[in-house]
């Protein structure tokens, strides 16, 4: 467990009083206590994450490797989309999985209204930049704009939003994708 | 939340680029001093890349891991009981 060393002991016989009552909340609360640097949604985090696995069988011996890896991320997926569901990045995760499962289980997205803009304005404004501006801001600007353009594939959404847009919910998506790793690696040194 | 281009200014640009700096973690904070605009951006797209490769990584221990749980130990058993 991801303990410190002075507290171990403590942390791990509450964790283990929870055993005998086995209520699935109290049992997530002592998982909760063990985890070191909690936030409230790490712990919300967990504790959908943890609900997505049991609803796919997680435990089933018959699933192979590959399938219950495909069904851990998809759990991990979900459980981060629903902490944020005003987010637009987060909308769009949640379509992209309605679809690779095709299962009405799924939460449909809260609101759907995208904006198509991409790619128009930025061939315009493009256009309209070279000619006024010097080559060297010009060059700097491309780099830019490639750079963001990886950006906007790697951030779930990414592709119909607007420069400001597309700032927020990478900042947003990065909080949360960092969360999601530390709950991931605290299961993992649970289990080992 | 500014909705069209031209009312966006470059403060509030700047502050973005600053909020999303802080967010790195230290290490690559360090070669992008400056926070110029294209290394942030290169720094946030390989770190987002990396955090993908490692839920990825670790997504693969925990099905390792959940598929050859051992039942003696009392700590598989709790999560075990957790995934039931």
């Amino acid at each position: 467990m991801c303990l410190g060393t002075s507290n171990k002991s403590f942390k791990y016989s509450l964790f283990l009083s929870f055993v005998n009552n086995t209520k699935f909340r109290l049992l997530l609360f002592g998982c909760i206590l063990a985890m070191q640097n909690t936030i409230p949604s790490k712990q919300v985090l967990l504790k959908t994450f943890l609900t997505g696995l049991r609803r796919r069988n997680i435990t089933n011996k018959g699933m192979t490797l590959l399938e219950r890896k495909r069904a851990i991320k998809f759990s991990a997926d979900l459980a981060m989309a629903s902490v944020r569901k005003e987010a637009k990045w987060s909308n769009a995760l949640m379509a992209d999985l309605s679809r690779k499962f095709q299962r009405k289980t799924v939460l449909p997205s809260k609101h759907r209204h995208v904006v198509f803009r991409g790619n128009k304005v930025s061939k315009h404004k493009r256009g309209a930049r070279q000619r006024r501006a010097a080559k060297a801001t010009a060059i700097a600007k491309c780099i830019v704009k490639k750079r963001e353009q990886v950006l906007r594939r790697l951030v779930p959404g990414g592709k119909c939003m607007d420069e400001c847009t597309l700032l927020d919910e990478t900042l947003d998506y990065l909080q949360l994708l960092k969360a999601q790793v530390d709950v991931m690696r605290s299961l993992v040194k649970a289990l080992e | 939340m500014t909705t069209s281009r031209s009312s966006i200014t470059e403060a509030e640009i700047n502050e973005l680029i600053s909020k999303l700096h802080a967010l790195l973690p230290e290490a690559r904070r360090r070669g992008t001093h400056r926070a110029s605009a294209a290394k942030l951006l290169k720094e946030t797209c390989s770190y987002i890349k990396s955090l993908h490769r490692e839920v990825d990584d670790l997504s693969d221990r925990l099905s390792y891991l959940i598929s050859s749980m051992d039942v003696t130990t009392s700590q598989a058993e709790i999560i075990r009981s957790l995934l039931r």
